[in-house]
């Protein structure tokens, strides 16, 4: 057990430290940008005495050493600053959008997931017959179609031709909402959330569904699948009970992975489908050169995809009993 | 069958092939007929590769567009143009920031403020704003110009400042500092079958104030749904500098004066204007009795000093140079208050008292009090409290925001409420515009679209003449800009019927004015401007002595280079 203390105590370090590089990166990467937060102001036509007060209000008028600094101190304190668009502490600007993207996003993984285990598994089973050609070409169409095109076909076809869904956002316009269940516990909700989660998880499903059946086809070449047959188990019985369990290892490390990917694609669906949420933020806070959103908004990302994949490296020792720490 | 494959290809191959030697082979033979060709031009006189900044294409295909039309025509006169697209921010950095550009695209957009002439005339032509970040972009320094800039700006007597100001546009063509190319009409739409009588206005289009004033709801939706490209950022105006952001606040708080629909200064929470000693240096203001704010308060005098007060304590960026000229405000009684200028300003009524907001004194002074200036600009204002005809109902970010009517207004709206929808861009909007789910797109469409919108029987499509405009910036501080043949020869083959024509598909004009034909008061008519004329280009540019060698490449005149920058420097101004 000191082994797995110790591995830990060393990723938990090691993901410190990759976050610490991160956000130096982050401070530079958007000043290097061309423009600052008041070119925006360019055909307002605010007097230049305006943009400079505008640039001292928010502290950019300081040498860039001694912002870094600043920046720095603050975020060690947790300080993240306020957004230069709304003046708002980018804390409570990133909270407004985070249920509706944690919603959103969850779901689509979830389902991706599910689809890619039981689909994965299927076609290792059905290896070689017209249905595992079928399945794996279709999502290998989806996975290698960019996002955006689709969604925006998807919205073309069902939502403008045959007006089945909503053409975007997460309600209709104009209702009242008395709590949170009454807001995202509805048919309504539900309706406008079918197609961009259909479109996000066929985007997804692929590589769930591809490590998932090459790890099944692993597990069917092994003595105790040959040795179950023999004894005249039940296939079905055979498939979920022995194969799908021991083959769904290598899909837990694949779900640290495919939510950073989902991060990407996240942006994408909530600027086509319309979607009030952090992906459609980040878009934005890049656009206005809105520094203190765009970095706190790439450093959640960046915190979620480190402590994810931390989290699969220590689950997998615990799930795989050959895994030893040294 | 492979062999008859084969052969296809390679025949189709050498039509290709020959179609594009014919072509080259053509347009050397039109240079070649042009130009005469000097023998043994000194390499220093060769003029040096251009670079015209435009835009993406995703920006905005227009300007995009023209600007390679533009280059492909410079290039006929012998110029060596390299076009290179530069993402808005980069855009903005180099060319107004740090005016370090040859040549760029750009589109002033027409706004309600911008009718008063002087951000045209003086704004963007004045050589003492010819610095670092200021609008005097190209760099143009004429003290004869100047003074005719600073001369409109002084005259209150509106024939008197008209005959300045067309005075100023006749020198402009003249110089051609910069080159007008086209107005683009502003084209929206709006949904007939649920709204009838519907407001618009120059510059401002379906997003006006009169619009949601005026329009009423002719069946069941008595809540107009306005469609915009993107949300509103602040509902705090005194740090806001975001357009969208006060086409909403607008609505909420109320101004003394509004830019009519046709685009004149009109009372409006003001009684009354008097310029007292008639020099146009005082003016006394007195407010229509009985206004109250949304929370019940009264609406008074003090309310407007402290308003005028505020903005130039705290520094607010948007309000900041619209209180530059004002001296002092001075509260005479209940509902009257004098205001002192420094000088003479002549877009005192249309550029500040109808921009301006009247803030309650008693929301905002115990803000500034406790929290001080960095307080207030910070204030996220979600009870936006003013005396507007729209009060705040919710917002719900990037998902929509509700106003209702404010019944008690001095001039109550048609219609219950707006309901603001933000989509993640233009298309988004459009789609639910014709859908029905919204009523206004409350941005311009491309010219693409505007037939399929006209086809849908529910939306009525308007068009407004615009006084914004697309122009290209030309780096006066550089050669071969610097000099007068040289630009005037390079506007003379801008086509700007073509653009008009075939890039805007007649949803525009030509420009050849600063000010626009749309905006008729101050337009003068007699400016023909300047037409696409490759002949006449030609022979301004042999006149002046330009010579071109056996390529077709030009070469300055006799003792002019590239390294000329020193005449008609601009005056660096600090």
């Amino acid at each position: 057990m000191k082994g797995l203390k110790g591995f830990i105590a060393k990723r938990l370090i090691q993901s410190v430290i990759t976050l610490f590089i991160l956000i130096s990166i982050l401070f530079f990467m958007f000043r290097v940008l061309p423009g600052d937060p008041t070119t925006m102001f360019v055909d307002a036509a605010l007097p230049q005495e305006a943009r400079e007060a505008v640039l001292e209000q928010f502290g950019l008028d300081k040498p860039l050493s001694e912002q870094y600094w600043i920046y720095m101190k603050n975020f060690v304190q947790g300080e993240f600053g306020i957004s230069f668009t709304s003046r708002e502490p980018v804390e409570s600007v990133i909270s407004d959008y985070l249920v509706s993207t944690i919603l959103l996003m969850g779901i689509t993984v979830g389902v991706a997931l599910i689809i890619g285990v039981i689909g994965g598994a299927l076609t290792a089973w059905y290896r070689g017959t017209k249905f595992e050609a079928v399945v794996v070409s279709t999502a290998l169409f989806f996975r290698s179609a960019p996002i955006f095109w689709i969604g925006m076909v998807a919205l073309a076809f069902f939502s403008y031709r045959l007006n089945w869904f909503p053409t975007g956002g997460m309600h209709e316009p104009g209702q009242q909402f008395t709590g949170f269940f009454d807001r995202y516990f509805t048919l309504e909700f539900l309706h406008h959330l079918i197609l961009p989660v259909i479109v996000g998880a066929g985007y997804y499903v692929a590589s769930p569904l591809l490590i998932m059946r090459s790890s099944m086809i692993n597990i069917m070449e092994e003595d105790f699948i040959e040795m179950s047959r023999a004894k005249g188990m039940r296939e079905r019985v055979l498939l979920f009970k022995h194969a799908v369990r021991n083959a769904l290892l290598p899909v837990v490390t694949e779900i640290a992975l495919l939510i950073g990917f989902a991060i990407g694609g996240q942006v994408l669906l909530e600027v086509v489908f319309n979607w009030p949420g952090i992906g459609r933020l980040i878009v934005d806070s890049v656009q206005r050169n809105d520094y203190p959103v765009a970095q706190a908004t790439f450093f959640l990302m960046g915190v979620i995809v480190v402590f994810l994949n931390l989290i699969a490296d220590i689950l997998y020792g615990y799930l795989d009993p050959r895994v030893t720490y040294k | 069958m492979k062999k008859g494959k084969f052969l296809i290809v390679i025949l189709l191959f050498s039509l290709v092939l020959s179609a594009c030697m014919q072509v080259t082979k053509e347009s050397d033979q039109d240079e070649k007929d042009k130009k005469v060709v000097t023998e043994d031009l000194p390499e220093e006189r060769k003029v040096r590769e251009i670079e015209l900044y435009v835009t993406t294409p995703d920006y905005d295909p227009i300007r995009y567009e023209f600007g390679l039309m533009i280059a492909e025509e410079w290039r006929k006169l012998g110029f060596d143009v390299k076009v290179t697209p530069l993402e808005w921010n980069r855009l903005a950095e180099l060319g107004m920031q740090q005016k370090d550009f040859d040549a760029f695209t750009l589109s002033w957009s027409g706004r309600a403020e911008r009718i008063d002439p002087d951000h045209f005339i003086y704004l963007t032509l004045h050589s003492s704003n010819a610095g670092k970040g200021a609008y005097n972009i190209v760099g143009y320094n004429n003290p004869e110009y100047d003074i005719l800039a600073e001369k409109q700006r002084t005259l209150t007597d509106l024939e008197k400042r008209k005959e300045v100001v067309f005075k100023a546009q006749e020198m402009f063509l003249e110089d051609l500092p910069y080159a007008p190319v086209a107005h683009r009409d502003q084209v929206m739409a709006y949904n007939k079958k649920n709204f009838k009588n519907v407001p618009y206005m120059l510059g401002e289009g379906l997003n006006s104030f009169w619009t949601f004033l005026g329009m009423e709801p002719t069946g069941d939706r008595k809540v107009v749904r306005w469609g915009y490209p993107s949300d509103v950022a602040s509902l705090n105006p005194l740090s806001s500098t975001n357009t969208h952001d006060f086409q909403v606040t607008r609505l909420i708080y109320d101004r003394l004066v509004r830019i009519s629909e046709t685009g004149e200064p009109k009372n409006w929470a003001a009684e009354s204007i008097e310029d007292v000693n008639g020099d146009g240096k005082t003016f006394k203001v007195t407010l229509r009795p009985g206004m109250e704010f949304h929370d019940g308060e009264p609406v008074t005098a003090e309310d407007v000093k402290f308003s005028f007060d505020l903005v130039k304590e705290i520094e607010s960026p948007f309000f900041m140079g619209m209180v530059d000229p004002i001296e002092s405000v001075e509260v005479i009684d209940d509902l009257s208050v004098q205001f002192n200028l420094n000088k003479q300003f002549a877009p005192f009524i249309s550029n500040t008292l109808a921009q301006m907001y009247i803030f309650p004194e008693h929301y905002w002074k115990p803000i500034l009090e406790s929290e001080g200036a960095a307080g207030v600009l910070e204030h996220q204002n979600e009870k936006i409290i003013g005396s507007g005809p729209f009060k705040m109902d919710y917002w719900r970010k990037n998902q929509e925001m509700k106003l209702n009517r404010y019944d008690d207004y001095h001039t109550p709206a048609n219609i219950e409420g707006i309901l603001s929808i933000p989509y993640s861009n233009t298309q988004g909007m459009v789609a639910a515009v014709e859908q029905g789910e919204a009523d206004i797109t409350g941005w311009w469409i491309e010219p693409i679209q505007v037939d399929k919108l006209k086809q849908n029987p529910d939306l009525e499509v308007i068009s407004v003449k615009d006084h914004g405009l697309y122009h290209i910036n030309y780096n006066l501080r550089r050669m071969p800009f610097n000099d007068k043949s040289a630009r005037l020869a390079m506007s003379y083959v801008i086509p700007k019927q073509r653009i008009v024509d075939e890039l805007l598909e007649g949803y525009g004009t030509v420009a050849n004015s600063l000010i626009g034909p749309a905006n008729e008061f101050w337009h003068n008519p007699n400016v023909e401007g300047f037409k696409y004329d490759p002949e006449k280009a030609m022979k301004i540019l042999q006149d002046a002595g330009y010579k071109w060698d056996e390529n077709g490449k030009i070469y300055y005149p006799e003792g002019k280079s590239d390294a000329d920058k020193e005449k008609g420097v601009v005056r660096e101004v600090e």
